[in-house]
Formats: C-alpha cells, sequence, structure tokens
C-alpha cells in the first residue's frame, strides 16, 4: 500500500479487523462483525480510538444493526466524524462511501449524475449513470456516510426521505429502471450543532434518523491523554525527536475545559466565549506549540506560547471574545497564581500578550 | 473481608446464623423474589429494617383494604424519618408475606427515639470497588443508584431469585468497601441491629436490611448494646390486637407524584409507574417486554398530543431500539435505561431543540404515573396538631385568640419566633400572617409586625399538610423542596423562603437549582438574584444567621456566577429606556466590582452604543469621563441629554464627592453663557426632576457650599441680599474703571428691575451659577429673579409645580402666575422664553406628561413628523375623548403618511425584483440546458448511427415575479416600553402590505392577542386600535401565529418584542420550534426602530435562535431586507 497522509480506518485498522471479523455470533445481514464486535472495536483494541461513553456507541450499533439511518449531532470537534467512519469500517469494511455536505451539494450527488459526454454520444444507458456514494452503497450493502448534513440546503437534504424509507432509487429517465438497496445498507450523517443546526432539516427527514448526540469529552484525564497522545504523533510524523511537554499540553487542556464549560476545575464562574473550543481545536494547537519547541530554540518554553493561541483560537466570530479571555486571565488564572501553582504565575506573568 | 469479593458474598449468602437478604428501599427486583426467597427460606421470625416505633403501624400498613403507595413519617431528634411504601418496596412485599404466613416480624432497626452517639469508625477506603461498580454498570462514580440499577436490577428478569439476592448483597458489599469513613449514627444502627438479631436467639430468622449493612450483620462484634437495652424490639405477632398506646408518627396516603425523587419529597425513585409495571411482570422478561411496548407506545401519544409528529413506526422503533439494547448488553429484557436511551435516540431528534422538552413532559406523565395510595379504614391520624402547638408554647406564642405580635427578628428570642413563623408560613399553615415588610438593600430589618391567629382554617391547613411532615421544620422542607420551579421568581422566592426559614437542606437545594439560571435569565432578574444571594450569603436575611458558613460561602460564589450573566446580559440592556434598567445597572456594578476587566470593556461599549437613558448611567459608572459629560450639555438633541442626566443621577447618585461626573457638569453649567443655558434648561430640569424635591433642595445646598456661601446662604435675606449687590455693584464698578472684565461667577446684580440693565450691559450674566441651580432644581423659587421666574413657570408648565408647603409664606405668595396659564398662553410664553426650536420639544414633552391639550396646539401643516411625536400622540389616543380625538386625527393622519411615505421610499428598493427564475416550457426566457436534456432523455433517436437527444421540450427561465404568494406574520409585542417598535411594526406592515407577492397578517399582543389584520392596510387606523401596554405572554402569541400558518415554507414570521417573557420560556421554545420543524421562516426583531438598538432579555433570544429564530435588534429597513432575500431564495 502506498503512503498516505490520513489512512482511513479499514486500512489503519486492518489487522484488528481481519481478527475481530473471525469472532462467532449471528450478524445482521451483509455485516462484517457482531455488533458486539463492532463496539469493541470503536471503543477497545490495542490503540484507542473513540474516547467515550460505551452506551453512546450501542446505541449507534444498534440502530445501524436495525437498518435505520443514524444522525450524529455535536459540537464541533467531538470526533463525530472519526465516529461514522469507524462505525463504518467496522460494519462493512470500507468509510470511503461518503459525501461532504456542503451549500454546494446538490441532488446528484446524494442520488446520481449523468456522464454528459457518454448520454450524448450513446444515449441514455445505466452506463452513463453516475451513481453517487449513496447510490453506490445501495447496490452493495455498504454504509453510506453523508458528513455535516445539515449545510446541504433542505430541498437536497429531503432527496434522501425516500432513500431511507422506500429503500430504492427511480431514475426515471432510464425508463422503469430502480436502484434497490441491498441488505445491509445503512446511512450515518453527521451534523454540527453550531451551523445550521438540525432544525433546518425537514420534519420528514428528522423522523428518518435516530439521533445520537456526541458531547465533548467528560473526562479530564482522557482529554489530556488523547491531546498528548495526539500531540506526540503529530511530532513524530513531522521528524522531530523532541518529548512533548506534558505541563503545557494539561495547561492548555484545563484552559479549554474551562473555557467551554464556562466553570473552572474549581467550580469558579467562568465567562464562556461564544467560539466553539473542541478537543479537535486543542489537538491542533498543542501540536504547534510543540512543534514550534522541536523546531526552534528560542520557542522551548512552550508555556509562553498558550496565550497567543489561546486568543487566536477564541478571537474568530465575536471580538468581545478576546475581553472574555482576559477577564478569564483576570479571575481564575489569577487566583490559581496567587494559589502559588507555577505554571499558573508564569502565565498570569503572560498578561500582556492579550492585551488588546 | 477485603479479600476476594467472590468468597467474601458466597459467605455472606450462605450465613448460617441470620439468612441475609440485603435490598435497596425500592427495588421491584428485590419486592418480586421476595415471596420465592422467603419461601425457600422458611424463618421462623422475619427481622426488618425499621425502628421500633414502626412495630404498631404493621398492622395498618399491611391490611388488605390499603392500597400503596403509603408513607409512614416518624419525627425524632435527626428530623423527619420518612419511610415512603410502594408495591416495589421489598420491606412491604416481606412483611404482606409474613401476615399471609402468619411469621412473626421484629423491627430491629434502632429506636428514632435513641438520641446516643457512637464514635465514627475510620477505615480504610477501598476505592476501586466504587470505580469497579461504576465501571461495571457504565455509570458516573458515586451514583449508587444507578449502579444498583444496572448490577441489580436490569439482569433480574430472567434469573432466579436467589441470584437477584446475591447481586444485591455484592452491590452491598462492595459499596461498603469503597467507603472510608462510617458515621457514628450508622455504626449504632448496626450494633443495635445486631444486638436484636442476637436476642432472638435460636430461631430461624430471616433479616431484611439493607445491602449496605448487610455485611456486618452477619457476624458478632463488640457491642455496645446489652439484651436488656434493647427496647421495642420484641417480634410483633400477627394474631396481638392492634394496640392503641402512645403510638408515634402517622401513616398517610401518597401518590406516585411524590414518590418520584425528583418530586423533592425526601426517599423516592425515579419514575415509579415503570417500577410498578416491572414488579407486576413478577420477573418475567416477556411480560417487562410488553410493558416497555406499552409504554413507548403511551410516550408516543402524549408527544403526539402535544403537537409533535410521532407515529406508530416510531414506537415500533424505539421499542426494537430497547430491545436490541437490552439483547447487546446480555439482558433478558430492557430496564429503565434502555427504554429512556431508545426513546431519546428515536423520538429526541437531537438534545436542544423544543421536542426535546415535550417528550420529557411525555416520559414524565407516563412514566412516573398518577397512582394514589389509600389508607386502610380506621388508621389513626396524624399527631401534626398537637406537635405544632407545643412547637408555638415553646416559641412564647400564643396557640389561640388573635394577637399582634412585633419582632426585632435579627436577635434572639425573637429570631426563634421569626423562623418558627417564616416555617408555618411557608408550609401553608395558616396562622400568623406578616404586616409590609420595608427592606432596603444594604439596610437590615430591624423590626416586623406579625398578626397571628389560631382559626378554624389553621386546623384545616394542617389536616392538608399531614404528609408533609410532623414538625414546622419539616413541614416547610417538604413545602419548599417540592415548589415547583418554573420561573425566576419561584426561584428567587425559593432561595429567600429557604434562607429565612433557616433551612439548610432546603438552600442548599434552591442554591443547586439556581445554578442553571445564569444560562438564561436576564438583566434585571440576574442582579434581583445577585443581590438576593449576597443577603443570604452576608445574613441579612434574619433565618439567613441559622445557615452553616459554607453554605453561605456557597451563596457568595453562585453570586459571581450571576454577576458574570449580567454582564452578559448588559448588551441587553444597552437600547433600554427604563428607569428601573438603569437602576440596576447601579446595583449590578456595586456588586461585580471584582470583574473589573469584563465590566470596563461592556460600559464603555454601553457608553458608546446605548440608548441616552443607560450612556448616562455607564458614565456615572466609568471614571474620568468628566469631559465628556460636560459635553453633552453642547449637544443639540434636548430629549437626549435629559434621559443621559436620568441615567446618571439614577446610577452614580447626586453626591458631587462620590460622583466625578457630576462635578464636571456643575463646573460645565457654570461655564456655559446664558443663551446657552436656556437652551438646555429644559433638559436639565427635565434631568434633575428624577431626584425627589428633598433631595434636589439637599443637592441646592451643597452647591452652596461649593460656591462659598454657607449652608442655605443661598437664600439671603432681603436686606442682606441689598448689601451684597451693593457691594458688587460697587466692586464691578470699580474692576471696570479698571479695564478689568467681571469675574466669572460673581454673582450678577438680580434685584427688582435690574435684570433688564443686566442682560443689556455685555459679559454680565442674567443667570448667575446660583440662580441657574434654583432653576434647574426648582428650588426656592422665590430667591429667583423675575427673568428667571418666568422661565421657571414656563417650566412648571410641563414638569408641575413643585411642592410648596402651605405655611411657608414665601411658597403661598409664588401661588399666582403659572397654574393660571392657558395652554396657547403657556405655548405663546415658551416661544417667547426659550424660542420656536424649543416649543415643539416641550410641548411634546409635555404631551408625554399626560397634556393632552397641548397636541391640538400643533399645527398638523407645520409640524416636523417624528416617530416620538406620533408615539405621543398616540399614547393619548387611547385617553381622549371622540370628540378631542376628533381635533388629533389630523395631526395624526398627517404624521403616519408622512412617515409611511419616507419609510416605503427607503424600503421600496429591498423589495424590488422579487422575483427568481422557475423552470418552465413557456419560451419566456433562456433555454435552461441542463434541465432540457434531463428533460428530453426518453426523446433519443438514432441519426446517422449515433443516439441523439432531440429537445422536442426546450426548457426556459422564467422570471418569477408575481408567481408566488407569499404570507408574512407579524406579531407585534404591545406590552409597556414597546411603543416605538409597535409604532414602526405598523407603518412597515403598511409598506409590505403594498407588496403584491405579499398577503400580511398583524397580530398585536400582550397577554392577549388581537387580530388586526383588517387595519394592516391603514396604518393610522390600525395604530388607533392597539392601546399599549399589559404584560408578555410570546408562546400564546406564537401559538396564535402558528394557526394562522397556511403554506408553511411560504410563510414569514416576524416576531416583535423584547423577549421578557412572562410564561415559562419552554413553551415558547415549543412554539418556535413547531413553527421552524415546519419550514415557517422566522425572525425575531428585539426591537424594530430606526436606530437598530434595543433592550431584550439575551438569554431567551440566545435559546430562541437554538430553535431556529434568529434574533436581533433590527432597523426596519433590514427587515425588508430580509423579507426580500428570503421571497428571493437568497437567504
Amino acid at each position: 500500500m502506498s503512503e498516505m497522509q490520513v489512512p482511513p480506518p479499514e486500512v489503519l485498522y486492518a489487522d484488528e479487523l481481519a481478527r475481530l471479523a473471525t469472532e462467532p455470533g449471528p450478524r445482521p445481514p451483509g455485516w462484517r462483525l457482531t455488533p458486539s464486535a463492532v463496539v469493541k472495536f470503536v471503543c477497545g483494541g490495542p490503540r484507542p480510538k473513540f474516547v467515550g461513553d460505551v452506551s453512546l456507541v450501542e446505541r449507534c450499533v444498534i440502530t445501524l444493526a436495525g437498518e435505520r439511518a443514524l444522525l450524529l449531532v455535536g459540537e464541533p470537534g467531538t470526533a463525530k466524524s472519526m465516529l461514522s467512519e469507524l462505525l463504518a469500517a467496522a460494519i462493512c469494511g470500507t468509510s470511503e462511501l461518503a459525501v461532504q455536505g456542503s451549500a454546494g451539494t446538490t441532488e446528484d450527488q446524494l442520488r446520481y449524475g449523468w456522464n454528459y459526454a457518454q448520454l450524448l454520444a450513446k444515449g441514455p444507458s445505466a452506463d452513463a449513470l453516475v451513481p453517487s456514494p449513496v447510490m453506490a452503497a445501495m447496490q452493495q450493502g455498504r454504509v453510506a456516510r453523508v458528513e455535516e448534513i445539515t449545510r446541504c440546503l433542505p430541498e437536497v437534504q429531503d432527496a434522501l426521505v425516500s432513500v431511507l424509507s422506500e429503500r430504492r432509487l427511480a431514475v426515471p429517465e432510464l425508463g422503469d429502471h430502480t436502484v434497490h438497496a441491498v441488505p445491509g445498507f445503512c446511512l450515518i450523517a453527521t451534523a454540527n450543532l453550531r451551523d445550521r443546526g438540525v432544525s433546518e432539516m425537514s420534519a420528514a427527514l428528522k423522523r428518518r434518523f435516530n439521533f445520537e448526540h456526541v458531547p465533548p469529552i467528560a473526562d479530564p484525564a482522557a482529554e489530556i491523554a488523547l491531546v498528548t497522545e495526539r500531540t506526540r504523533r503529530a511530532v513524530r510524523d513531522a521528524g522531530a525527536t523532541t518529548p512533548v511537554d506534558e505541563v503545557v499540553v494539561e495547561t492548555l487542556v484545563t484552559a479549554f475545559r474551562d473555557l467551554r464549560s464556562g466553570v473552572s476545575q474549581e467550580g469558579w464562574a467562568v465567562e464562556r466565549p461564544s467560539t466553539v473550543l473542541s478537543t479537535a481545536e486543542a489537538v491542533a494547537i498543542s501540536g504547534s506549540i510543540a512543534l514550534s519547541a522541536a523546531f526552534f530554540p528560542h520557542a522551548a518554553d512552550g508555556i509562553r506560547q498558550i496565550p497567543g493561541h489561546l486568543l487566536g483560537a477564541v478571537r474568530k466570530d465575536d471580538a468581545d471574545d478576546g475581553a472574555r479571555l482576559l477577564s478569564y486571565w483576570d479571575t481564575v488564572i489569577r487566583r490559581r497564581a496567587e494559589a502559588g501553582q507555577h505554571t499558573w504565575r508564569q502565565l498570569w506573568a503572560l498578561r500582556d500578550q492579550l492585551e488588546p | 473481608m477485603t479479600g476476594d469479593p467472590r468468597a467474601a458474598v458466597e459467605a455472606l449468602a450462605a450465613c448460617e446464623a441470620v439468612h441475609l437478604v440485603g435490598v435497596r428501599h425500592h427495588s421491584p427486583a428485590l419486592a418480586a423474589a421476595m415471596p420465592s426467597l422467603l419461601e425457600a427460606a422458611a424463618p421462623e421470625v422475619l427481622a426488618i429494617e425499621l425502628p421500633a416505633e414502626a412495630r404498631g403501624w404493621l398492622h395498618w400498613l399491611t391490611e388488605p383494604d390499603a392500597i400503596a403507595p403509603l408513607a409512614l413519617a416518624f419525627d425524632g431528634p435527626r428530623g423527619l424519618a420518612f419511610y415512603p411504601f410502594a408495591d416495589f418496596s421489598p420491606e412491604l412485599a416481606a412483611l404482606r408475606w409474613a401476615r399471609s404466613a402468619r411469621v412473626p416480624v421484629a423491627c430491629i432497626d434502632l429506636p428514632l427515639a435513641d438520641a446516643g452517639s457512637s464514635e465514627s469508625e475510620a477505615r480504610e477506603a477501598q476505592p476501586r470497588w466504587r470505580r469497579a461498580l461504576a465501571a461495571r454498570a457504565r455509570a458516573e462514580e458515586f451514583d449508587g443508584d444507578e449502579t444498583w440499577d444496572r448490577l441489580v436490577e436490569a439482569p433480574a428478569p430472567g434469573s432466579t431469585p436467589e441470584a437477584v439476592r446475591r447481586a444485591a448483597l455484592a452491590h452491598g458489599w462492595a459499596g461498603r468497601e469503597a467507603v472510608g469513613e462510617i458515621d457514628g449514627h450508622t455504626l449504632r444502627r448496626e450494633a443495635w441491629m445486631r444486638a436484636c438479631l442476637a436476642a432472638l436467639g435460636g430461631r430461624r430468622a430471616v433479616a431484611v436490611v439493607g445491602a449496605f449493612h448487610a455485611p456486618v450483620l452477619s457476624g458478632a462484634g463488640s457491642d455496645p448494646f446489652a439484651a436488656g437495652d434493647l427496647r421495642g424490639w420484641a417480634p410483633l405477632d400477627w394474631e396481638d390486637p392492634v394496640g392503641d398506646d402512645d403510638r408515634a408518627g402517622c401513616l398517610v396516603p401518597y401518590t406516585f407524584a411524590q414518590l418520584d425523587s425528583r418530586s423533592g419529597y425526601p426517599a423516592g425513585i425515579r419514575d415509579p409507574e415503570w417500577q410498578q409495571a416491572v414488579v407486576e411482570a413478577d420477573g418475567d422478561p416477556a411480560a417487562i417486554r410488553s410493558a416497555a411496548t406499552r409504554m413507548v407506545t403511551r410516550v408516543v401519544r402524549e408527544l403526539r398530543r402535544g403537537g409533535h409528529p410521532a407515529g406508530p413506526a416510531e414506537a415500533a422503533e424505539t421499542v426494537r431500539v430497547a430491545l436490541d439494547l437490552a439483547a447487546l448488553r446480555g439482558l433478558a429484557a430492557p430496564s429503565r435505561r434502555e427504554i429512556l436511551e431508545a426513546v431519546s435516540s428515536v423520538l429526541g431528534q437531537g438534545a436542544l431543540s423544543g421536542r426535546s422538552r415535550a417528550l420529557a413532559g411525555a416520559l414524565e406523565t407516563v412514566l412516573v404515573g398518577a397512582r394514589a395510595g389509600r389508607v386502610a379504614t380506621g388508621t389513626p391520624r396524624s399527631p401534626l396538631r398537637e406537635t405544632l402547638q407545643a412547637e408555638l408554647r415553646a416559641a412564647r406564642l400564643p396557640a389561640e385568640g388573635r394577637h399582634a405580635v412585633s419582632l426585632a427578628p435579627l436577635r434572639e428570642p425573637d429570631l426563634t419566633k421569626h423562623v418558627l413563623l417564616r416555617r408555618l408560613e411557608v408550609g401553608g399553615i395558616a396562622y400568623g400572617e406578616r404586616e409590609s415588610v420595608a427592606r432596603t438593600r444594604g439596610a437590615e430589618a430591624v423590626l416586623e409586625r406579625w398578626q397571628v391567629a389560631w382559626t378554624a382554617a389553621t386546623d384545616a391547613s394542617i389536616e392538608l399538610s399531614a404528609v408533609k411532615g410532623l414538625t414546622a421544620e419539616q413541614l416547610a422542607t417538604t413545602s419548599l423542596l417540592t415548589r415547583p420551579l418554573d420561573d425566576v421568581d419561584a426561584h428567587a422566592r425559593l432561595l429567600a423562603d429557604a434562607a429565612d426559614c433557616g433551612l439548610p437542606d432546603v438552600a442548599a437545594h434552591a442554591l443547586d437549582a439556581a445554578r442553571a439560571l445564569p444560562a438564561t435569565c436576564g438583566f434585571g432578574d440576574a442582579v434581583r438574584l445577585g443581590v438576593l444571594l449576597d443577603d443570604v450569603a452576608r445574613a441579612r436575611l434574619p433565618g439567613a444567621t441559622l445557615l452553616a458558613d459554607d453554605l453561605r460561602a456557597r451563596a457568595g460564589e453562585l453570586e459571581g456566577e450571576f454577576t458574570s450573566a449580567a454582564l452578559r446580559e448588559l448588551q441587553g440592556i444597552r437600547g433600554s429606556d427604563d428607569e428601573a434598567d438603569a437602576v440596576a445597572l447601579g446595583s449590578f456594578v456595586a456588586m461585580a466590582g471584582h470583574l473589573e476587566l469584563g465590566l470596563e470593556h461592556a460600559l464603555r461599549e454601553v457608553l458608546e452604543d446605548g440608548s441616552p437613558l443607560m450612556q448616562g448611567g455607564a458614565a456615572g459608572l466609568v471614571g474620568a469621563l468628566g469631559a465628556r459629560v460636560a459635553s453633552w450639555l453642547d449637544l443639540p438633541e434636548h430629549r437626549v441629554l435629559r434621559r443621559r442626566l436620568v441615567g446618571l443621577l439614577l446610577v452614580a447618585g447626586w453626591e458631587l464627592d462620590s460622583s466625578p461626573a457630576m462635578v464636571a457638569l456643575v463646573e460645565r453649567v457654570a461655564e456655559i453663557d446664558d443663551e446657552e443655558f436656556v437652551r438646555v434648561l429644559p433638559s436639565l430640569r427635565g434631568g434633575f426632576e428624577v431626584l425627589g424635591a428633598a433631595r434636589r433642595r439637599a443637592l441646592l445646598t451643597e452647591l452652596g457650599h461649593r460656591y462659598g456661601q454657607s449652608a442655605g446662604a443661598l437664600v439671603l435675606p432681603p436686606e442682606e441680599t441689598l448689601a451684597v449687590v451693593a457691594h458688587d455693584r460697587s466692586a464691578r464698578e470699580r474692576l471696570a474703571a479698571l479695564g478689568l472684565g467681571p469675574a466669572q461667577g460673581a454673582v450678577a446684580p438680580v434685584v427688582g428691575t435690574a435684570v433688564a440693565e443686566g442682560a443689556s450691559s455685555e459679559g454680565v450674566r442674567v443667570y448667575p451659577v446660583p440662580e441657574r441651580w434654583r432653576l434647574i432644581l426648582a428650588q426656592e423659587r422665590e430667591s429667583l429673579s423675575p427673568a428667571g421666574e418666568r422661565l421657571g413657570n414656563c417650566l412648571d408648565g410641563l414638569y408641575g409645580r413643585p411642592e410648596t408647603d402651605a405655611l411657608d409664606g414665601s411658597g403661598r405668595g409664588a401661588g399666582d402666575g403659572p397654574a393660571a396659564l392657558g395652554v396657547r398662553e403657556w405655548a405663546a410664553e415658551i416661544e417667547a422664553v426659550f424660542g420656536q426650536a424649543a416649543l415643539q420639544e416641550i410641548l411634546g414633552e409635555a404631551a408625554a406628561a399626560g397634556r393632552g391639550e397641548v397636541l391640538e396646539l400643533l399645527d398638523p401643516a407645520r409640524v416636523r413628523p417624528s416617530v416620538d411625536l406620533l408615539t405621543t400622540a398616540l399614547l393619548l389616543a387611547g385617553s381622549l375623548s371622540e370628540a378631542r380625538l376628533a381635533r388629533l386625527r389630523p395631526l395624526v393622519r398627517r404624521l403616519v403618511a408622512q412617515l409611511a411615505e419616507q419609510l416605503a421610499v427607503r424600503l421600496r428598493p429591498a423589495l424590488t425584483g422579487l422575483a427568481s427564475a422557475r423552470p418552465t416550457r413557456r419560451a419566456v426566457g433562456p433555454l435552461d440546458l441542463a434541465a432540457t436534456i434531463r428533460r428530453n432523455l426518453r426523446h433519443v433517436v438514432l441519426l446517422d448511427g449515433r443516439p441523439q437527444v432531440v429537445p422536442a421540450a426546450p426548457v426556459f427561465r422564467q422570471p418569477q415575479a408575481k408567481a408566488s404568494d407569499w404570507h408574512l406574520i407579524v406579531v407585534v409585542d404591545v406590552s409597556g416600553s414597546m411603543s416605538s417598535s409597535v409604532v414602526f411594526s405598523a407603518l412597515t406592515a403598511a409598506v409590505l402590505t403594498g407588496v403584491p407577492q405579499l398577503d400580511v397578517t398583524f397580530l398585536a399582543f400582550n397577554t392577549q392577542v388581537m387580530d388586526l389584520t383588517g387595519h394592516v392596510d391603514d396604518p393610522l387606523s390600525l395604530l388607533l386600535e392597539v392601546s399599549i401596554g399589559g404584560g408578555t405572554d410570546i408562546a400564546g402569541a406564537m401559538h396564535v401565529a402558528r394557526s394562522r400558518v397556511r403554506v408553511p415554507s411560504r410563510t414569514l414570521c416576524v416576531l416583535v418584542s423584547d423577549f421578557e417573557e412572562y410564561a415559562a420560556v419552554g413553551e415558547l421554545l415549543g412554539e418556535v420550534d413547531a413553527m421552524h420543524a415546519a419550514g415557517v421562516h422566522l425572525m425575531g426583531c428585539a426591537a424594530l426602530d430606526d436606530s437598530g438598538d434595543g433592550a431584550y432579555n439575551v438569554g431567551v433570544a440566545q435559546q430562541l435562535a437554538g430553535v431556529g429564530m434568529r434574533v436581533a435588534a433590527v432597523t426596519p429597513l433590514d427587515l425588508a431586507r430580509w423579507v426580500g432575500r428570503v421571497i428571493r431564495g437568497e437567504h
């Protein structure tokens, strides 16, 4: 297999999937693994994949086992897409039948398109038909994924209604041609609560989904471990050898969690910025701090970089968010610094970096 | 026993000395298994974990005609002991079995009367067991209920009774191992239980006890109790007659609603109806599965009844998910958790919408249930009455007759009385009534008066309260804990009552409940709760002194959160013109001192783009703004200056030494020249009106100090004044002779006829500084110069005569002129004194102040149309007789016509070209190539050996003009403070009616909803129909709006409101969500006026945004643009 920047899970975890596929037990039609093996794959294994509630994954698996469509909703950066990839890879062996939703997504991308050159040359025929990933999944009995479904226009989303209820797609241009879904076909969609939100979806479509809300990681230790692990991977992939400064990661994740939840670890009130502070963003920031520490000797002290990065992460939509970060500094960080914690004292000393 | 858990549990289960059944107080699994377990063990005596006091009640509890749920309540030295029993209580199941099998029952728990104490035992905690429980149950650590549900209840269906017993014992064992210190009371109870079991001698006993206690009951311990100490333990023989001797406590009927642990009543369980279904299934998985199907179906029906789409298909899917989840988790039947997970996954549709609230309501209705218990006939009644009388006697309060009681509640012994009276009041006992309480922030209540009387109403209320407890404290606690908390007021009342009754449990509960509030409450509420919390934290409420320090500290912490919330809400009141908001701003800043940075930022924002009132307030709070405040005097808009002043005075106070802004203002007033002064005088006087007469007098005195005269010296006796003036004059003449001008602020010649002279002589002021302040503050008018008096009289016409003391000769003397002025004369006078420019201002002001007759003076042809003036005119319209209205009508008509025309000119461009292309087969526009190919794929022929698409039916793009029919619903809040928005809404609606594609419905609401659609094309009659005022019921209005929707996807709904919802917010969210789900395009206007800033509740607005309604303060132009965008399909 050639080098890939981001290998899909079915490649990355091929061995584990092969081993789990040998587990005995009844499988829903078209499934490679038993439902409990899917749960085991997503939540367990030698390398942790999805850090979160096992019950949530169980519900997802049960939903899909009933051939019902699954909609994962949550704040940005809560590993919804990763969860859907893992589920697809475990159930049908591929996570690549995916449509990325956007305002420009058309019905063709959810149903089928035409190869116009062939159409004009040879007339309408099944050959000229360009199946969408959804149609391909129907024909092969696999899992189709629609990312960010709520970014599509509602009319476009509604193209899925007939697919999900009647499990077939008619192609009237070819006469009586109809594509029927093979057993095993199901659909996982993800949606972001911050964008247009699920309230834009039509009631008809909503009725056809089971909704699962993917929350941010609840356990601080698990989040710190996850960010540390990903940072390490980023540093290694970049070819650097320096170790990851765990104090920096811990401090950063703590600040992220405080600002995300509106309550500090100690239970003090924090003014919450309007920006979403996801784990994914913490990974990105932690990675760039670690990399600059690795490549630029003058940036070796990662703590000094935190304020600037935090400001960049927080101040996106609302100009007031900068002031909110500053007030986080003036309340929580100052109190921690006064309590004599070294790292926080250092951060408090860096307050001037945030001054507008 | 910390070794191998398997062996330890095995040893417990096999215990020879006594057969142990570890239970949880409510457990359908064990209740179902209990008869078989007891049957198998065949005990000679049943030992049960109930106190000795319960012995006399066992008969009544197990009577065949008694229907569970019932509750046993006792009063002990440790407060209310409460034992609710339902069919799924293992204890009740065991007692019923014992009665039917005639097996004697021993109540082996420590008697509640026992006041002794034992040392607590420190042990090494083994948290790994707790973690193990949590991990196996996938629950939070410390959530014992959930781990029990997962590890004992869920696997029970299909298991043997013995397996259930072992699971329960194992849970109890692990739970006990995980605990570090066990408190003395628990140890004492366990010692007592051991002693009782030992006293049963060699009889074969089954002990039904809490699973937590089971591990220590099997062996002997070093027990403090000898057999002789034991009281009341002797087994009850069912054949014994039911004695009436000194029975303590009471047995009361109970309901499932009270039994649900979320109701606030003690010792409950979640979702009793479901537990009942499980116990009725008697351990049969198939029966539980069908119960699950039944419950889910009922939830779906409830949901549908609430107006949310859900049908049998969803019900079937929900049941499937629940059953499959159970199967995946290795359970024979779904448990409560599987059902809840399935319901929220299939029916919830995302966590945040109004639908999930409706779902929660449906779940509550179905799973909590409405079953009510009934006691057997002949059951003795509650002793509450005697207890309360004893409490009153102990506090030295009269238990009969009517009395008035004065208390100084902050100190003993009156504190005890106050707290008792408050507890009775809160507990719903009709006894004492407090007379009006005057308390201000920071000032402590020193004295209060109560009317107390023991009447028939008291006795009746006691009967009704029996279920709530046995003492005043318990009554109050239960009443408060079960109070519904549906709005901010309820939270505030709960907190105040809990603190003032000195009830720590309730106070803690109130604090917990209030934690969620900062997310949604508006500015005023946040400040109010913050102040209340501060009062609790500093024990300014009398009862709060009884609360523990840490609880008060928690109140202090929570105050901080409300402060942050208020800071967030500040942007919502930026545009407010409500004086209450300005006052709240002042108290807020006082309590938010520690947030200096964010606060400063927020205040500066208010200062930049707030309403004049709020700007004034902010200026008083931000330091170093003297120059800016002073510069306000130079700006042309009078109304703005007046409102700014009001804000400044309300927020910063008027004392010169505490308000730098005031100092700057005073200095500026001294600097400006006479003409300028006359120009700003009406505004200044209007601004300072907000201070009462007494304060204005005090301010004048203080100004007197400032200008170098002793207090009161601004009023000099005539002879002294003459002397001073003569002196000044000669001094000025000397200065003039020396070629020097008069010094600033010199006292000008203001005596008698000197006015003309003073006005004419250059550089000399007609209105010197003290006179200026007399005019501004409307005080000491007897000392005014004639010119000043003329000004003052004009303004009195506007602001009314300052109240003069009739005994004061000077006051009487001044009683002639102004009040006698007719309107016309007055207007002429104003024009003469202040000039034409100020005339409208002052007349408008007067009209707003209720002097309707002045409007008739305004010449429709000459008047400059402004929304303010129109608002004023409309405010009057309601109060005028038809005859006078007729005179007003031309003015209003003209105003409306002109304003509507102005608005239409601006709005039309935003609405033009409301058309988009739609495909058509008529050749009217450009060819749509892709659509043409698609449409003609059926017409393929072979031409020259190649298949060709023949465009038999070409498709074109047709501009969509007038083809559509959109429906615009304008829903306008006409509750107070929304007046200018109402005017703009009406005008905008009228303009939009003129757009051919739009069909406009106009709904106005306060607590009622009026459909004014018939008037919408004539804004004048529409506006005359609306009367502004009243409360706000947005949800009701939206409900009506929803009923008017015809084609949801072609409907726009515009809600104009300040979003201060009077009723519960949930309902509003539900309505909006339902409309949104149907596809209606929604827009919320926090205010609709030309400036585009409004005052609104940011928290509610954000929640509405979450369910699909965009909320912002917008201008009519913005609104028109939005309408245009939606119709053009560009949004």
